[in-house]
């Protein structure tokens, strides 16, 4: 399960968005990729679900695709703007 | 010597405002001052909590802020915003919109103006981000204006 976590909040800017938190003091510049994956956690979903809505809105092969999803999801974990739950 | 020269016209300069806004200016650079500190010695996150409550620019607290403001603090709003914005280039450090933005607060929260806090940010072009902090209060536009086309509002402190 992939969900957000802390008290983030975002804009949008063009086609990225910026986030701030107060709890961590912290600025982050996502790109439009990223965006788009912050956008499908607004309610907890899973690693899958993202990854198919992902391949359908951009063109990107699956196996690159689940990599980079996590990867991006690691490090907004490091910034303890998501929880990962590894089943 | 140079400095101390142009305290003194700095001096002369605020001999020509009225009491009223003497005052508030010196209040202002004490204040900037203590925010000055605050950001040095405290983390944001410790700092944030003092700020008030972080809610999306949409939140009705923020749209409301104003509501039941008299006159007389319409006209307090503007004049700390004049004092801060006046005794910023005094300071002997850069004052940057934060520091503003909390010196002003807190001198309206001590006469009981509610302020709304609003950050935001867009890329940069020598930093990969750029924040910004601006202040409102009785509906007037108190510190950190204009805000610059590339930014987006993200929260608000309320």
């Amino acid at each position: 399960m992939i969900e957000r976590r802390g008290d983030w909040l975002s804009a949008r800017v063009g086609d990225e968005i910026m986030m701030m938190s107060a709890e961590k003091g912290n600025y982050l510049g996502v790109n439009e990729v990223g965006a788009r994956i912050w956008e499908l956690i607004e309610t907890p979903s899973d690693l899958d679900t993202v990854c198919a809505t992902l391949q359908r809105e951009f063109v990107i092969e699956p196996d690159i695709c689940r990599a980079e999803v996590e990867i991006f999801l690691e490090q907004m974990e490091k910034h303890g703007a998501v929880a990962i739950t590894r089943a | 010597m140079a400095r101390l020269r142009s305290l003194a016209r700095k001096a002369r300069t605020l001999g020509g405002v009225g009491h009223h806004r003497r005052a508030l200016v010196i209040e202002a650079a004490a204040s900037m001052f203590s925010a000055r500190v605050r950001l040095l010695v405290f983390p944001f996150s410790k700092i944030a909590r003092t700020l008030g409550a972080f809610v999306p620019p949409s939140d009705p607290r923020v749209a409301g802020h104003a509501e039941g403001a008299t006159a007389d603090q319409v006209k307090l709003a503007r004049d700390i915003g004049w004092a801060v914005r006046a005794s910023a280039p005094f300071m002997p450090f850069r004052s940057v919109c934060l520091q503003q933005a909390m010196a002003a607060q807190v001198m309206l929260r001590r006469r009981g103006i509610a302020t709304v806090m609003h950050f935001g940010a867009g890329r940069g072009d020598e930093k990969p981000i750029d924040a910004h902090a601006w202040l409102d209060a009785a509906g007037v536009k108190v510190t950190g204006y204009p805000i610059a086309p590339n930014l987006a509002e993200i929260g608000c402190f309320v």
